[in-house]
């Protein structure tokens, strides 16, 4: 499987809402019971040894192993590899969410340094996500 | 003690709930190379600064920020790890593995640089 696949990169983004209304409860309640749990450890590690090492589990990824999980068993092992492709991205744009409010926070307060960090985030792995699209789809016309 | 235990109740009732909200938007979304972006969306980062802003203030918030930084770098190696071996075994499987990964950079380079 190719990385840089122009067919991985054709399709139109869309959103559908079919399919997350779908999602069983019990998938739900384990993402919640994930990401309650690593909230709960960073919260307990800030208590115990700081806040900055605290900060360390707020980019644990909670999300992306029952994600891959999840679409490895009800679609595809393509389908989880591709999953994976993205979250690499959006890991990239954690370290710039986290950047922007190490740097804000004390500068700004919570309000803007927040919203600043998620427009960081978005702008960072969308921005990251469409360059490679562009530069894909422009290659291999 | 009791502000300690009320600020993880709240912390961890606010992670599971963007957790999941994040996690139900990439369902939505399409293709899931896209939707990719959403399963490190900084959902328990945005729970966990909230959550710390209001209970301690913007200073150590922002140090919670430092540390995350870290933690970013360990989950761009989870991603790298991972994808590689999802050819090879399953997807709980790999996730262990890529959360290996994540200790040995996210906690070694936060190690490296602090003590």
């Amino acid at each position: 499987m190719s990385l840089l696949d122009r067919r991985d990169f054709e399709p139109a983004i869309h959103i559908s809402f079919r399919g997350a209304r779908n999602v069983p409860l019990r998938d739900l309640a384990i993402r919640f019971a994930f990401g309650a749990g690593i909230s709960a450890v960073a919260s307990l590690i800030a208590a115990l040894a700081g806040w900055r090492a605290g900060g360390l589990m707020l980019a644990f990824p909670a999300i992306l192993p029952a994600t891959l999980t999840l679409l490895e068993q009800e679609e595809s092992e393509r389908k989880a590899v591709d999953a994976d492709f993205g979250s690499v991205l959006g890991a990239l744009g954690l370290a710039a969410f986290a950047a922007a409010a190490w740097w804000l926070l004390p500068r700004s307060g919570a309000t803007i340094a927040l919203v600043v960090a998620g427009v960081a985030w978005l702008g960072t792995a969308g921005g990251c996500f469409f360059t490679l699209r562009a530069l894909v789809l422009r290659r291999q016309r | 003690m009791t502000r300690d235990v009320v600020t993880t109740v709240a912390e961890a009732g606010a992670g599971g709930t963007l957790v999941v909200a994040f996690a139900l938007l990439g369902q939505a979304l399409h293709p899931k190379r896209f939707a990719g972006l959403f399963s490190a969306a900084p959902s328990i980062a945005i729970a966990g600064l909230i959550v710390t802003v209001l209970a301690a203030g913007d200073g150590p918030a922002s140090r919670a920020a430092l540390g995350m930084l870290f933690g970013a770098a360990g989950f761009v190696a989870f991603s790298l790890v991972v994808r590689p071996l999802l050819k090879r075994m399953s997807a709980v499987a790999t996730s262990a593995f890529g959360c290996g990964a994540w200790v040995l950079v996210a906690v070694g380079g936060y190690l490296v640089a602090f003590r």
